[in-house]
């Protein structure tokens, strides 16, 4: 059973950092200095038109209820001519490393025979508030058996081993009665010492019944001698609108970081199904808060009215 | 110590051969050449015709030249690597391409090409081998083995590869930083770098430049080719000015020559390569470029491509007493 808390960021409050931003997307929780921060990305509109994302946080109270301070620009800004991030970053995912923090970006690159491409980056910060890129490179990009749209990255240390867990795409797939190809990814993990250098093998670790599914944002807590896994899934085609091919929020859990067992009905209860995720809910975001496990999501239209909280009872 | 150099002049140009295939309609770029019985191959980069936004797609081929009189004998009917697929790296190119002879196996590394918005390609490296003894090429996978990385941000290309020791060697191009033109238009400044492999999948980088800059900062340097002879290593490669270096020939390709003791440290000697200039007129009076070493008998041959890099043909000159 989960406890919705409903929207705890909403557009209105995102109005408050700039009226000119749209959508509130991903939360990712980070614990500052014993205080709750969310970084979420953010959107506005670039010269052509065309949306280009960034990230910003947002702190609260333990309650989660009040909203303490927020980043008043974006965290990073975009990359440079040329570079894998030149069009936005989208997620941002930061990790307690040590002393440091350590965020795993998605870096966005516009292509011409199809939308884009994505690849993760890497940023370091020594207060979990200002962070500065590592290099203009991506951390992680395609590879042999990991042809496109690498992205998605969130990082825990179990045991002395850095788990990444992270997406990449397979196929572009072009809908049958023509019109613009749409992507297939779906969820992988690599492991490292260091959380630099990745040993990857390119297999998806949580099974499908529909091969039209896309899976996205994985996002793992240790609760309850377990290892739980979030992220949401949708049809390759005509997920934009709400409803059946939408994004619905996926689960799966472990007990060995190695096999994954999926059980949707875990998290399936975690929707209100009021107003603002009744037609989709995406983007989750587990963590352990206090002795308890919470997911933050966003609901429809990918978090134009902000981005929301559940608490597992 | 300079060179001397015999040029031999152009050895094959698709416009001017009366049996190309469709796909090779113009240039001859990157020549790559590798020693058969009886032939010499010699690998190249070509283009059938542009699409409607005048935009090319690179292929590889090749032509078979006969071993003295180099005097062509034949060309590859098909291209010999395919496009990677919608969204995939290679979807619309491959070149340049080395191909390595090793134990009497064939591979080839090549830079594939995808199309992006801001800047004109990105460009990662691939890697296959062929099982039909270099008519053809097949994919290791769908992905490139060498793509950019933190302190790689841009394109990784111009892969030349060979077999040291007991590991193969990879000098490739790493984008430095894209810079505009006068026009506004992106162009791409790259550096030699070297990677090392056991097994040609997974790739151990020097990760910084082995060759210090002649031109200033925004040199562009490309295709470092590496023999071993005498006790050393020997690289060739070419170089040029940042901008407007297609058909200015104060700021063309040039090649350059370093070597190495170790393949790490590396020391620039261009004296070496001064006489190998671009002629008073015809194919390579604008530039030389892409330089391919190939021993054959008792004769040392470089292969390089001319004019519009390749848009004249390649052509060889012989590097006496070398």
């Amino acid at each position: 059973m989960w406890e919705n808390y409903g929207v705890i960021f909403s557009d209105s409050d995102l109005k408050k950092i700039d009226a000119n931003l749209d959508f509130a997307k991903s939360p990712q929780f980070v614990l500052i200095k014993d205080s709750p921060v969310f970084y979420f990305t953010t959107q506005c509109r670039d010269k052509q038109g065309k949306w280009v994302s960034l990230p910003y946080w947002v702190s609260f109270d333990s309650s989660f209820l009040n909203i303490e301070g927020f980043s008043k620009k974006p965290v990073v800004e975009k990359g440079s001519l040329g570079a894998f991030d030149e069009h936005g970053i989208f997620p941002f995912s930061p990790v307690k490393i040590g002393e440091d923090y350590f965020a795993y970006t998605t870096g966005w690159s516009r292509r011409q025979s199809v939308d884009i491409d994505m690849s993760i980056g890497l940023c370091k910060s020594e207060d979990g508030l200002n962070f500065l890129r590592v290099s203009s490179g991506p951390l992680m990009t395609s590879s042999l058996k990991e042809p496109f749209l690498v992205g998605d990255a969130f990082v825990k240390q179990y045991n002395n081993t850095f788990y990444m867990w992270y997406i990449f795409g397979d196929k572009w797939m072009v809908p049958a009665q023509g019109g613009n190809p749409e992507r297939r990814y779906r969820i992988t993990q690599a492991v490292s010492v260091d959380g630099l250098h990745w040993s990857r093998d390119g297999r998806y670790i949580i099974t499908v019944d529909d091969q039209r599914e896309c899976q996205a944002l994985p996002t793992v807590a240790f609760y309850n001698n377990r290892y739980h896994m979030a992220f949401c899934y949708r049809d390759v085609f005509d997920f934009r609108k709400g409803g059946e091919k939408s994004y619905k929020l996926g689960y799966a859990s472990s007990i060995d970081l190695v096999n994954w067992s999926r059980d949707d009905i875990f998290i399936n209860s975690i929707s209100s199904r009021s107003t603002w995720d009744s037609a989709m809910q995406c983007y989750p975001n587990l963590f352990v808060y206090a002795g308890s496990m919470y997911c933050a999501y966003n609901g429809n239209e990918f978090g134009k009215s902000g981005f929301g909280l559940a608490k597992l009872l | 110590m300079k060179l001397e150099f015999n040029k031999l002049g152009v050895l094959f140009n698709p416009v001017e051969y009366s049996e190309s295939p469709a796909w090779m309609q113009g240039f001859a770029q990157a020549p790559n050449a590798i020693e058969f019985d009886g032939f010499i191959r010699v690998y190249f980069c070509t283009r059938g015709q542009p699409d409607a936004n005048n935009m090319y797609i690179s292929r590889l081929g090749y032509v078979d030249l006969d071993k003295s009189s180099l005097k062509v004998m034949g060309v590859s009917k098909e291209p010999c690597l395919s496009l990677g697929g919608l969204g995939e790296f290679d979807e619309f190119g491959t070149y340049p391409v080395s191909v390595l002879k090793h134990n009497d196996e064939y591979f080839a590394a090549y830079g594939g090409w995808t199309r992006c918005e801001s800047v004109p390609f990105n460009i990662s490296t691939g890697m296959s081998k062929s099982n039909d003894s270099g008519v053809s090429f097949k994919k290791f996978g769908v992905g490139p083995v060498l793509a950019p990385f933190l302190d790689e941000p841009y394109i990784i290309t111009s892969p030349k590869l060979r077999f040291f020791g007991d590991r193969y060697v990879m000098t490739y191009t790493a984008g430095h930083k894209w810079i505009k033109d006068a026009n506004d238009k992106p162009e791409i400044i790259y550096k030699l770098r070297i990677a090392f492999s056991k097994n040609l999948t997974d790739w151990s980088r020097l990760g910084k430049g082995i060759i210090p800059n002649k031109l200033g900062a925004d040199e562009a340097q490309a295709c470092g080719d590496i023999i071993f002879k005498d006790g050393r290593y020997h690289m060739f490669f070419c170089y040029r000015k940042a901008l407007d270096f297609r058909d200015n020939p104060a700021n063309t390709y040039r090649i350059g020559y370093a070597s190495s003791l170790d393949l790490i440290d590396w020391c620039r000697d261009d004296a070496l390569t001064e006489n190998l200039r671009p002629s008073e007129t015809g194919w390579d009076s604008e530039m030389v470029a892409y330089p391919n070493i190939l021993s054959v008998g008792s004769r040392c041959l470089m292969f390089y491509a001319g004019n519009g890099n390749g848009k004249s043909g390649f052509g060889a000159a012989e590097i006496k007493g070398f």
